[in-house]
């Protein structure tokens, strides 16, 4: 839709009409007319000339009464991805990642915490992916919905670097968080691969109910579960075998990942200590199977009287041109 | 104000009593031996002619009759509408002025009577001067032509222009652009048939041949208060050029057709072009 931020202007478009009816060019005398044969081309550019004056008079009042395009959606094709990015933001994504530093009280700014490699990677692996559409999730305590589903890397990227700072909140409510990302999908045509990304150390328990929960969803959306595992310093990590009672007092993570193992459905996990991790998360999304995604992009609104102003400059310029090649005298 | 001295001659016999130039019908004090004739029809005893006298079986006398030669009147028709106000390399009016006076100075001078009719949409007054032997209005004709901005919007005057001729045959100077229909130009040469016309076209030369060689340009003509935008450019000026060549050639045919080619001034008044084209 268009519009106009100051339509009173628009009164003065009669003037448009002055070019086209009004004979005023300085004259140069001849002696007649009809002695001078009919010439196509001269005729072309009389009338050029005049519409040119009219549309550069019309570009102007435009541009003055301010035409702007109002914020509209736009149906746009795309081909990828779903990824909805659930990013961990407890307190323990603050410390220290496992070989980053091995001091015993770091001081924030001195080491690479867990947080910010997470983003790292996310960042590396949003800009790999550009045909792919994320969204992104916060959660500690309660989960927080940062960006819907958007395939604009500039918004991806701030989003993803942004909240690299200190200041988690101790509480790390994975479930919650898991069962609000999947809920996103509820409702949405199923146009391409799923995916929720879960980037976490994974210090969580889930209960029965809760487990149960993310299983229905996970299936009800038909959505793939990636988890890029974030080992905390000391910590065994997923996949050294310990037995359950002993992951339950020191790693409750390894319960977590035993639980997606198990469940039957899409799922893989990732360390974010192996290099070529993130080359495999990659890898994998790319072999899943992806439908054109059609979906509304929403374009902001536009101030258009610059191009106004830009295209009767155009004109004007054309214009100056006839007249400096106007001739004053006939010899 | 010394003007440029032209000649002109006219082939066939004046009418007027008056004496002067040229060759005449008139009897009388001429050179010129008409026929014989008895004394007491031609009452000359001067002209006594013995051989003739003594040859005649009816034994009277007889007196030679000769032939005067006459004086006729110089007219000048001028085209007075919008498109005369041309100004190429030299006023169109200017020209005629010039002509104008060099003309009158002249026919005064060779003994003949001189007369101007202006012509635009009507004959008026204003441009009116009956054939008069007036040394001086000729001259001052010409200076009222040279400051004068013809704006008449046609030439159609032209055509009752032969009413203020008077009676006698003249020598008629028809003076305009002859930027007109063709139709009224073979009028107007009709109107004037009884008298010697001499057309005289004048053309600029930066009308049809030095054009310019590019760009825009809004031409307006007076006569008719039209105006149109030409890109000049080399084929619009070629077009332009034969375009005038063109309508040269038919005016030339037109005025064959009744009886005279036309003079040309192109390049200003010149006394001895004229001159050359009555003796060249």
């Amino acid at each position: 839709m268009y519009g106009f931020v100051d339509p009173l202007a628009l009164l003065l478009l009669p003037l448009a009409v002055i070019p086209l009816v009004a004979r005023n060019q300085s004259t140069v005398a001849y002696s007649s007319l009809a002695m001078l044969p009919p010439d196509r081309g001269s005729d072309i550019i009389d009338w050029a000339l005049r519409v040119l004056a009219a549309l550069s008079l019309i570009a102007i009042i435009v541009g003055i009464a301010g035409l702007f395009r109002s914020e509209q959606s736009v149906p746009r094709i795309g081909q990828g991805a779903q990824t909805v990015i659930l990013i961990d933001s407890s307190g323990s994504m603050d410390t220290g990642f496992a070989d980053a530093n091995k001091a015993r009280v770091a001081k924030w700014g001195t080491y690479i915490s867990k947080g910010q490699i997470a983003r790292q990677l996310l960042a590396q692996f949003a800009e790999q992916r550009p045909q792919d559409m994320f969204a992104l999730f916060l959660f500690s305590g309660n989960p927080i919905p940062v960006l819907p589903l958007t395939a604009k890397q500039d918004v991806i990227q701030a989003a993803i670097s942004a909240g690299t700072i200190e200041r988690g909140l101790a509480s790390t409510d994975l479930g919650t968080g898991l069962i609000r990302s999947l809920n996103f999908f509820e409702g949405k045509p199923f146009t391409g691969s799923r995916i929720v990304m879960l980037v976490s150390d994974g210090a969580a328990q889930l209960t029965i109910p809760v487990q149960d929960q993310i299983r229905n969803l996970l299936e009800k959306h038909r959505v793939t579960l990636y988890w890029i595992y974030l080992r905390s310093w000391n910590s065994p990590g997923l996949f050294k075998t310990i037995d359950v009672e002993t992951a339950k007092q020191t790693a409750p993570e390894q319960l977590v990942h035993k639980f997606f193992a198990e469940m039957g459905l899409p799922y893989r996990a990732f360390s974010a200590e192996n290099p070529k991790s993130l080359q495999e998360a990659i890898a994998a999304v790319d072999q899943l199977q992806n439908l054109p995604i059609r979906y509304m992009d929403i374009v902001p609104k536009q101030d258009l009287s610059g191009r106004c102003f830009a295209v009767a400059l155009m004109l004007l310029a054309a214009l100056t041109a006839a007249k400096l090649s106007e001739l004053q005298r006939w010899h | 104000m010394t003007t440029a001295e032209l000649h002109y001659k006219i082939d066939w016999r004046a009418s007027g009593h008056y004496p002067g130039h040229h060759a005449s019908m008139q009897k009388g004090g001429g050179l010129q031996f008409r026929n014989h004739a008895a004394l007491i029809n031609a009452p000359d005893p001067r002209r006594f002619d013995v051989h003739a006298s003594l040859r005649d079986p009816f034994e009277q006398v007889q007196v030679r009759v000769y032939r005067q030669t006459s004086a006729i009147p110089v007219y000048v028709i001028a085209d007075l509408s919008a498109s005369m106000s041309f100004v190429g390399a030299s006023a169109k009016m200017h020209v005629m002025a010039d002509f104008v006076a060099g003309l009158s100075d002249s026919a005064t001078r060779t003994g003949d009577r001189f007369g101007f009719v202006g012509c635009a949409e009507a004959t008026s007054d204003e441009w009116l001067l009956p054939a008069t032997m007036n040394r001086a209005a000729g001259a001052e004709l010409a200076e009222r032509l040279r400051a004068y901005q013809p704006r008449g919007l046609s030439s159609q005057a032209l055509l009752s222009a032969a009413d203020s001729l008077g009676g006698r045959r003249a020598l008629v100077f028809l003076v305009s652009d002859f930027h007109f229909p063709a139709p009224l130009l073979a009028q107007v040469l009709s109107a004037l048939a009884y008298h010697d016309v001499v057309p005289v076209m004048l053309w600029d030369r930066h009308e049809h041949e030095r054009l310019p060689r590019f760009g825009l340009v809004r031409v307006f003509d007076h006569e008719t208060h039209g105006s149109r935008l030409l890109l000049m450019r080399p084929g619009l000026r070629r077009r332009i050029q034969e375009r005038f060549a063109v309508q040269r050639k038919q005016l030339f045919d037109v005025f064959a057709q009744h009886g005279r080619l036309p003079l040309l001034m192109e390049d200003g008044f010149d006394a001895d072009e004229v001159t050359r084209y009555f003796f060249g």
